[in-house]
């Protein structure tokens, strides 16, 4: 089954073209990767899918459904959901807190429910909270619930970010560069979490620049050089595509890493 | 139960957390008892409570400003002034009457000004305030204009009214306590996180699925209706409503509550208002200096507990840190 695809995708800004007829499709299964060089359109390419940026030219199908120009909330409900390249936490609010935001689309208590806490509105309270912790729990922050988001170190913020994410139950999980600035054993950690959410049967798309984490986490890849896709295929058939080291300039040892 | 200075020291912390908010409740108390003077700047006190509860469901939760409020609390004030004193209507159905207004005049003016951004919505919300002032003032037949509508009765239900002094301030405190206990329960609810998520990153909550243009919308409507009910609150207390009670000093005034008291905290707003509303009290004789106290006293605040008087807990803990350089923190 085609999770996502996308159809001869292009965004210019001015003069710039930052993608430039990018075509391909991702599977419901397993977990897929975005790389190229900085600068390539990686994350431009996820702000037209996410709906942050609508595209100059061309579609995006999410579960063979049309959604070009949605408002990113409406994509976000439909089971897309993203991170950013920049950690955006709500930085005041409790790592819990954060979390059981993330359970937004998948509850409906409104201002009336709020102010008089029917009994279906505390049961749904307490399940938002009770899967909030399950959550944290998946990318080992449990013990960590009542901390100001804040206060953690960078790397759990990383995580943070996913469990957030990972509360809208969303089908396909976007990562912009996850394993930036984590050290080398926080992304072996990451990558494990990242398999798990994939084998607990939700999509994952990631940008990477971590060749290792690549190698390692991805089945599919999808390479941009210039807002174009260069290459396409299994980690050892792009490892060994002759565009994608040049892209790379003098990167073989990177791509071998 | 151990004793470890651990445990008395965080004991202590949790009673700083709460002492602001429970020295306010007791000095409602006290003039409830006492029942002298202090009745009406105490009254006056909880009535802005209100008015700076919903300000700070708005600006606390949502994180966005509004120049703007007296408006709404003028669509209170002059709906239940009014229909009162000009045609006669029980109090309650005026005030209804008043909150629905106000409800559709907040849809109507943040339905296109919520999409603009931070300057551009503090511009548009000021403009909207002196808009509902030059109305008031030119609307010489409804509002009769800059000499008011005097002889508006007190609050009651069929024969039952509230004329003294004491049981007005009783019902005052009720309704600021019910007041501040419904900002409480949206702020901890699916409503109230949508809110804080969209004042920390608006695109962190979109990709979220969180609506965020209908939120604001609706914590909109939500802080003018807390302005609709304080301002019909006013007129029945003070039984008289001119222009002058609902200009942008109505705004600065709650401005200064707000982050005095605490802003983004549920019982801020009760603090600052009490606070603020006895400060004229003990500077009687500086009543010249007025706007100048507020303004030392908004500054200060900002500078030294951004957090207001309502997070004093973490200003004394802040201090703590500073003063004994921490022992625990391995060379
Ligand atoms: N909003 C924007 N306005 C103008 N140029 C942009 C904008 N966003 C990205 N770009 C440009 O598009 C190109 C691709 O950027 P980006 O998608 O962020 O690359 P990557 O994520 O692969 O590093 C860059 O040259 C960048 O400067
Ligand atoms: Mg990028």
């Amino acid at each position: 089954m085609i999770r996502l695809r996308v159809e001869h995708l292009t965004k210019r800004f001015g003069g710039l073209v930052a993608n430039s007829d990018v075509t391909f499709s991702i599977n419901a299964a397993g977990v897929s990767a975005v790389i190229g060089p900085n600068g390539a359109g990686k994350t431009t390419l996820f702000n037209m899918i996410s709906g942050f940026s609508p595209p100059t030219e061309g579609r995006v199908f999410f579960n063979e459904q049309e959604i070009t120009g949605l408002e990113p909330e409406e994509i976000a409900t439909r089971g897309l959901v993203r991170t950013f390249q920049l950690t955006q936490l709500f930085q005041n609010q409790s790592v819990l807190e954060n979390v059981m935001i993330g359970r937004h689309v998948r509850t409906k208590a409104g201002v009336i429910g709020a102010l008089l806490r029917p009994r279906w509105v505390r049961d749904e309270e307490r399940q938002t909270e009770q899967r909030s912790h399950e959550l944290l729990d998946l990318v080992g922050l449990g013990a960590q619930a009542d901390m100001l988001a804040s206060t953690l170190p960078y790397g759990q913020q990383r995580l943070l970010e996913i469990a957030r994410a990972m509360a809208t139950d969303p089908q396909l999980l976007m990562l912009d560069e996850p394993a930036a600035g984590l050290n080398h054993e926080e992304t072996e950690k990451l990558s494990q979490i990242i398999r798990r959410i994939s084998d607990l049967g939700t999509t994952v798309l990631l940008i990477e620049h971590d060749m290792r984490l690549v190698m390692n986490t991805a089945d599919h890849i999808v390479v941009l050089n210039f807002g174009r896709k260069i290459a396409e295929g299994s980690p050892s058939h792009i490892q060994a595509d002759k565009d994608v080291i040049e892209a790379y300039l003098g990167g073989t040892e990177m791509l071998d890493a | 139960m151990t004793n470890s200075p651990a445990t008395i020291s965080s004991k202590l912390m949790a009673a700083l957390r709460h002492a602001p908010a429970i020295a306010a409740a007791g000095m409602v108390a006290y003039a409830i008892a006492d029942g002298g003077y202090i009745v009406t700047v105490v009254g006056f006190g909880l009535i802005y409570t209100i008015f700076v509860a919903g300000l700070n469901i708005f600006m606390g939760y949502a994180g966005q400003t509004s120049f703007g409020q007296n408006a709404f609390a003028a669509i209170g004030a002059y709906a239940s002034a009014v229909l009162t004193a000009t045609y006669g209507w029980p109090p309650l159905l005026a005030a209804l009457a008043g909150i629905v207004a106000t409800a559709i005049c907040a849809f109507v003016i943040g339905y296109p000004t919520l999409r603009l951004k931070g300057h551009y919505l503090a511009m548009a919300t000021l403009a909207i305030g002196l808009i509902i002032y030059e109305v008031a003032v030119q609307w010489q037949s409804v509002t009769n204009g800059y000499m008011g509508i005097s002889g508006i009765p007190a609050l009651g239900i069929g024969h039952y009214e509230l004329l003294s002094d004491r049981a007005q301030l009783i019902f005052l405190a009720i309704m600021a306590v019910l007041s501040l206990a419904a900002s409480w329960l949206l702020r901890h609810s699916r409503f109230g996180r949508a809110l804080v998520a969209l004042s920390g990153s608006e695109d962190a909550a979109r990709a979220l699925g969180i609506n965020v243009r209908q939120y604001k919308l609706t914590a909109f409507i939500i802080s003018a209706i807390y302005a609709s009910i304080s301002g019909t609150l006013f007129v029945h207390i003070v039984g008289f409503i001119s222009p002058e009670m609902i200009g942008m000093n109505m705004v600065i005034l709650a401005f200064t509550m707000l982050y005095v008291g605490g802003i983004g905290t549920t019982t801020g707003p009760l603090i600052g208002a009490i606070v603020i509303g006895l400060l004229p009290e003990s500077i009687r004789s500086f009543k010249d200096y007025q706007d100048l106290v507020y303004g030392a006293a908004l500054i200060l605040i900002l500078i030294y507990a951004p957090g207001g008087i309502a997070s004093l807990d973490q200003v004394v803990k802040k201090l703590l840190r500073t003063k004994a350089p921490a022992k625990e923190v391995a060379p």
